[in-house]
């Protein structure tokens, strides 16, 4: 798969995935100050003579438990994402990738009230590939799915492996493509083209599919 | 006797809305928590409130259209936005689209207080 220089896209991909992961950290963050203030203020009330309840201090307790791990899954996909940019060629779990994109396209999806659906195969999918410029393709993708879908209605993604590589799949994109979308399309073509992946309509009328046809090594 | 102060808190995260809910009832707050800006707009048609504490951030209707169209419906009512950006310029932003202030996330409960009844004052003088 042909490797080419960082440019200034490459430079917006990456500002907007940072600031968007900063942004669902921070509210992570903030959740666990607010259940350990609780906490203070049980012990507080505690001093003051209030009986303490034992099972909301447990509970406030696992709510801060759950979000560090929350936090931790959150920063274990920025950092997946940060060495995406290591090497421009290397094994690439698709499966996991395909986790870590929806996770970061799905809150930009949520702001505009709409719900990303990704089923990927019980067994690991892997291509040889550049993981940084796949994210990238993919993330457009979904953005243009968003695009050309009706408001509101949920976009499924399927990961499919095949003999030459994978497929990943976005359905019910219709083929005629709204004029918002018809723009991104172009630059998803040429983003995809520059790394070896096809991108493929198939379907009819508003039950057409756009496929990303990524191949198992690097041509 | 004053009556309490009567908040209504909006933000998507879940968890983090009802906590804050139940540390300002903890300190003596008249707080009520919603998850959305449809929510928020829902219970201002059933009960006045003396601040509204909003996100900016949250998916459907943002926190700027939601303030727009409680200000529509009650003009007196002060608004707080809650800001999860790093910057103070986002809070800067929304004061001068009509905020009465802001708090940054993580909030600190002390420095929400203080400006909670500030704002409940400022409401109240204006009603």
């Amino acid at each position: 798969m042909p490797h080419r220089p960082f440019c200034e896209q490459d430079l917006l991909f990456f500002g907007a995935t940072t600031a968007s992961v900063s942004h669902e950290l921070k509210n992570v963050i903030t959740i666990i100050n607010e259940s350990a203030g609780l906490l203070h203020d049980f012990a507080s009330a505690a001093e003051r003579g209030r009986p303490l309840d034992p099972q909301r201090v447990k509970k406030t307790s696992l709510d801060i438990s759950r979000n560090v791990e929350r936090a931790v899954e959150i920063i274990n996909r920025l950092n997946r994402f940060a060495h995406s940019a290591d090497e421009p060629v290397r094994a690439v779990d698709l499966n996991a990738m395909v986790r870590d994109v929806v996770a970061l396209a799905s809150r930009f999806a949520g702001l505009r009230g709409r719900q990303i659906d990704a089923v990927v195969p019980g067994s690991a999918v892997t291509v040889s590939a550049y993981a940084f410029g796949l994210h990238q393709v993919l993330f457009r993708a979904l953005g243009l799915a968003a695009e050309a879908l009706p408001a509101a209605d949920p976009i499924r993604l399927d990961l499919e492996p095949t003999s030459g590589g994978a497929i990943l799949r976005i359905s019910r994109v219709p083929i005629d493509l709204p004029e918002q979308a018809r723009a991104r399309w172009g630059e998803l073509v040429a983003s995809a083209r520059e790394l070896g992946v096809n991108v493929v309509q198939s379907g009819e009328g508003r039950d057409g599919a756009i496929g990303l046809v990524v191949p198992s090594a690097a041509p | 006797m004053m009556d309490k102060l009567r908040v209504l808190l909006v933000d998507d995260e879940e968890e983090l809305v009802f906590t804050l809910a139940e540390r300002l009832k903890i300190r003596g707050v008249d707080a009520q928590a919603v998850t959305s800006g449809k929510a928020a707009l829902e219970a201002i048609e059933q009960r006045s409130f003396d601040v509204i504490l909003l996100d900016v951030k949250m998916p459907g209707l943002g926190g700027l259209d939601v303030m727009k169209r409680i200000k529509a419906r009650d003009r007196k009512v002060q608004v707080i936005l809650i800001t999860g950006h790093g910057s103070a310029e986002d809070g800067a932003q929304g004061m001068q689209s009509g905020a009465f202030d802001y708090v940054m996330k993580p909030i600190n409960i002390n420095d929400l207080l203080t400006k909670l009844q500030a704002a409940g004052q400022a409401t109240r003088e204006g009603r």
